[in-house]
């Protein structure tokens, strides 16, 4: 199958180049990048005075304030070193539901995500290691600096059968074990997992990494059309259930999603996690430039 | 309830058994072609077990929704069959059982005063009965006919003996009672002897019965709640046609007062196209009248002889009492039509043979001059009842019937010995039907032939020197005459008798073949029809012929401004015949065809002993007695459809998306 392309217009990756991962929390990262950092040292931005003492650079003296003062004091500032992102992506088979009316599938749109968080990563020499995984977790795409490396997460991504099922908490204690470094942990999946996804984010967050859920739904899946007689093929397990969809199946079968949806912002909210969620028929544009944005994902 | 036994008193059992089989076969059906469900993928089925923690499965639901339906069908067929528990008290004391046997005859068929003819009576009755009667009764119910039938086999299905009940009709035969009866000996089924109750309005009732009293058979309790009733009959049609030329058609009609009650009515015979004769007739009480009437062979072949405008002067009624049986007062005759007589005269023309034959009515006479004698001429004369060939002979054999007059000399048929000038005529054949009761003396002849007569020559006249005219005829039914003088040279056409030799000769040509009309076949309403003979020669099989018969009873009568009467009177709607002799289903003319030959039956009550509506058996006083009083029983039918109800409506309610 000739991989498909991905077109990015020029207007969309200026954007892109404005924002920048935004963190709850600061962590050290091993070389000086595009990211704030707690560490007062010398940076750009000033942070603080303290009293001169032999040594100190000349030019961090405060000459404003010994004239008001008569007292030597040297400016600080926050020293900035690059935040490391790890996206974790759901390509189990439930990603590859596709809208009825046709469009991106979860997968798909989690893949142009995942593109322009790198791309917007690697522009702010940030680290980004995107994980695929289903049952087990995949082997990382970690791109190198360039921003033009983010293409090379939309091919690699490409490349990753949509296929198995879910099991989150395997996932993300295999991921706990690997990643050394701390970070933010992006979490895309439609966490539609049979064992449950709250162990599995309880484990990243005790492995000490900023949990952030994006939620990636299909239409269907928020809202149930059809109905009459019907024999439910579940994707990823192929369990069989016959249900019969009328009027009140479908109201409740809308509670259940709702409710789903509900206790993972609950979740999120209760530990200060960053949460979105998104339909794989909407604008991704949208969801990078404006909601993740207004979520404080990104700035 | 316990010990309490229950009878049907709708469908019968049978019944409800086959409307249950295809009812419930057509629900499960259904259930089995039911639309299966569609298949959908979802990502995980993970929110909907969460959604329906307590799913049904729906095949469950299907099978409960079978399982209401077949409730409701039983409770339907419940309600069709109304089981009725049987009363506890005995209504009469005569509970025992009962065979019904019901005289099926034609004479059943006579009206009352209310226009109910005597089966509907007995109906009536037996309804009556059937209801009052206790339900633990068995009743078995036979027609007795010409050959007695077990309409109802004993039984306490009041339903189904109710349906026997009203599809009784009468027969078109006088009734075999003592058949009907032995037959009534002879069922089985009953725990105790039944009582045998006889319903018949026969005469020989009373003779039947004491038959069976001296053979010690069992005692039958005779019914006849019948009305004494008139009636007028047409005992006899007759149809005959003359064998002469002309041929006349004869009708005779006899009628008979068969009543007490001196009567009038009046008399119509008439074809398809005129009334032939009319009249209005009066009869004492048992007399007969005899009706002939003469009239001219028809080109139409129905004759319908009827009675119409019938009273009976009963003195205990100031009105006149209608005829109570009209079957009897009507009868079809099929006459076969006439054909004419065809002759051909080949001549320069001879005015007093031509004269002759002109007063023949039957005869259809072509011309033909000697000059125009040709081989279609020839072929044509074969086909001719008689040639005339006057002073011509035709080359080659002469046709099969030939008269020749005054032979060319050198083509005479009969050798020629003289040719006499005023030749004496001693003598003629007062033998041969030619001459049959005619006189010849001094017959004047200018100039004549005079023949040697071969062997088989029959001399008609003549005189010393030989005969002047001879007769042949062979055994292949080829006839000759050999006339020696012309007519115009004798005075024979000035006799009395020219006309008659004529007239005589064409009788004796077509000798053998029918000239008069033909009445068809007449069969008594009762009797089998047998289809064989010529109408059916060369078939396999009886059941191929075609039985059609006369539709309606009336004719259109002739007036001014009557419309051209309908020619096809037979009804298309063909009686299928059976491998049996078949017997035909009622009165009237009926058209019998095979493979292209037809043949006409009139069907009818003449002479029929079930005309005689008097005189009626004696009812046995026990048959008087009063029927009991209906008992109360207690109506369910409605609580069946109640039940069907409530389970509906439980149906709907649980399964009422299902229909969406």
């Amino acid at each position: 199958m000739p991989e498909e392309a991905l077109e990015l217009s020029p207007e969309f990756l200026r954007k892109l180049e404005f924002l920048r991962l935004s963190s709850r929390r600061l962590h050290a990262g091993r070389s000086a990048a595009l990211q704030r950092s707690r560490k007062l040292g010398r940076g750009m931005d000033f942070a603080d005075h303290r009293p001169y003492v032999p040594g100190d650079d000349f030019k961090d003296i405060d000459w404003n304030l010994y004239g008001r003062l008569d007292r030597l004091m040297v400016r600080l500032a926050e020293e900035e070193s690059e935040l490391n992102l790890h996206v974790l992506v759901d390509c189990s088979r439930s990603m590859g539901t596709r809208p009825e009316a046709g469009g991106l599938s979860k997968s798909e749109f989690a893949r142009r995500v995942v593109t322009a968080l790198s791309y917007i990563a690697l522009a702010r020499l940030d680290r980004i290691h995107v994980y695929p995984f289903a049952a087990a977790l995949g082997h990382p795409i970690t791109p190198t600096r360039d921003k033009a490396q983010a293409l090379r997460v939309y091919r690699h991504l490409g490349k990753v059968d949509v296929d198995g099922e879910t099991d989150l908490e395997a996932v993300t204690r295999a991921f706990a074990e690997v990643a050394r470094v701390r970070g933010v942990v992006l979490v895309l999946s439609d966490f539609l997992a049979p064992a449950g996804w709250q162990r599995a984010l309880d484990l990243l967050r005790h492995a000490r990494h900023e949990v952030a859920i994006l939620q990636l739904t299909a239409p269907q899946e928020e809202r149930v059309t059809a109905r009459g007689e019907v024999l439910l093929r579940d994707s990823e397990t192929g369990r069989v259930t016959r249900v019969r969809i009328t009027e009140a199946v479908a109201r409740a079968y809308r509670e259940s999603f709702l409710q789903h949806s509900e206790e993972l912002r609950s979740y999120a909210r209760s530990h200060g996690l960053f949460y979105s969620r998104a339909r794989c028929d909407d604008a991704f544009e949208e969801l990078v430039l404006r909601t993740m944005r207004s979520e404080r994902f990104l700035a | 309830m316990m010990g309490q036994t229950w009878s049907l008193h709708g469908l019968s059992g049978e019944a409800l058994l086959w409307w249950g089989v295809i009812g419930a076969a057509l629900l499960v059906l259904f259930f089995f072609l039911r639309p299966r469900p569609i298949s959908l993928a979802v990502s995980s089925d993970l929110l909907w077990r969460r959604a329906l923690p307590r799913r049904s499965n729906p095949l469950i639901r299907e099978i409960v929704l079978l399982v209401l339906q077949l409730l409701v069908l039983a409770c339907l067929l419940g309600a069709l069959g109304d089981p009725r528990p049987e009363a506890d008290a005995v209504v009469s004391e005569d509970s025992g059982d009962r065979v019904w046997v019901v005289d099926r005859s034609r004479s059943m068929a006579a009206r009352d005063e209310a226009g109910r003819t005597r089966l509907d009576r007995v109906r009536q009755d037996l309804l009556a009965q059937l209801q009052a009667l206790d339900s633990r009764v068995q009743i078995a119910l036979i027609g007795a006919g010409r050959t007695p039938e077990l309409l109802a086999a004993p039984s306490r299905e009041r339903s189904r003996l109710r349906l026997a009940i009203e599809q009784l009709r009468p027969d078109q035969s006088a009734a075999d009672l003592a058949a009907a009866l032995h037959l009534a000996d002879g069922l089985e089924g009953f725990p105790t002897a039944p009582q045998l109750e006889l319903f018949t309005d026969s005469g020989d009732a009373e003779a039947v019965l004491e038959a069976r009293r001296t053979d010690g058979m069992p005692p039958v309790l005779l019914r006849a709640p019948f009305q004494l009733r008139p009636n007028l009959a047409i005992t006899a049609f007759r149809l005959r046609g003359s064998e002469g030329i002309p041929a006349e058609e004869e009708a005779l009609v006899r009628v008979a007062n068969l009543s007490p009650w001196p009567a009038r009515t009046h008399l119509k015979i008439e074809s398809e196209k005129e009334v032939l004769g009319s009249a209005e007739l009066e009869l004492e009480a048992g007399s007969e009248v005899i009706r002939r009437y003469r009239f001219d062979p028809l080109d139409d072949s129905v004759l319908l002889a009827r009675l119409s405008s019938t009273g009976f002067a009963d003195p205990d009624t100031p009105e006149l009492v209608p005829d109570a049986l009209p079957e009897d007062d009507v009868a079809w005759a099929w006459v076969e039509p006439v054909r004419p007589v065809r002759v051909m005269l080949v001549s320069e023309g001879n005015r007093y043979l031509e004269r002759a034959l002109a007063l023949i009515p039957q005869v259809r006479l072509e011309r033909v001059r000697p000059s125009s004698w040709g081989r279609r001429k020839a072929a044509r004369a074969r086909s001719m009842d008689l040639v005339f060939f006057d002073r011509f002979l035709p080359e080659g054999s002469l046709p099969p019937r030939a008269f020749v007059i005054a032979p060319p000399e050198d083509r005479s048929p009969s050798e020629i010995v003289a040719r006499l000038d005023e030749p004496s005529i001693t003598d003629w054949n007062r033998d041969h039907p030619l001459f049959a009761d005619l006189v010849l003396r001094d017959l004047e002849v200018q100039s004549s032939l005079v023949f040697a007569p071969k062997k088989g020559d029959e001399r008609l006249l003549g005189g010393p020197s030989g005969p002047l005219a001879l007769a042949r005829s062979d055994r292949k039914g080829r006839k000759l005459v050999v006339w020696g003088f012309e007519f115009a040279r004798s005075d024979l056409p000035l006799r009395l008798a020219f006309p008659q030799i004529i007239f005589n000769s064409l009788l004796w040509m077509r000798e053998g073949r029918a000239v008069g009309p033909k009445a068809g076949e007449e069969i008594a309403l009762a009797e089998e029809l047998v289809l064989g003979g010529d109408v059916d020669s060369g078939l396999d099989d009886p059941r191929e012929a075609r039985i059609e018969r006369l539709s309606g009873l009336s004719l259109p009568s002739l007036d001014e401004t009557s419309p051209s009467p309908v020619l096809d009177l037979f009804d298309t709607a063909a009686l299928a015949p059976t491998a049996r002799p078949v017997v035909l289903p009622g009165p009237g003319l009926y058209r019998i065809s095979s493979g292209g030959r037809e043949r006409y039956v009139s069907a009818q009550m003449l002479e029929s002993a079930e005309s005689r509506l008097f005189p009626l058996p004696p009812q046995d006083a026990a048959a008087e007695a009063e029927l009991p009083e209906p008992v109360e029983v207690p109506v369910l039918p409605t609580v069946w459809l109640l039940l069907a109800g409530l389970v509906l409506l439980l149906l709907v309610v649980e399964f009422g998306g299902w229909l969406k």
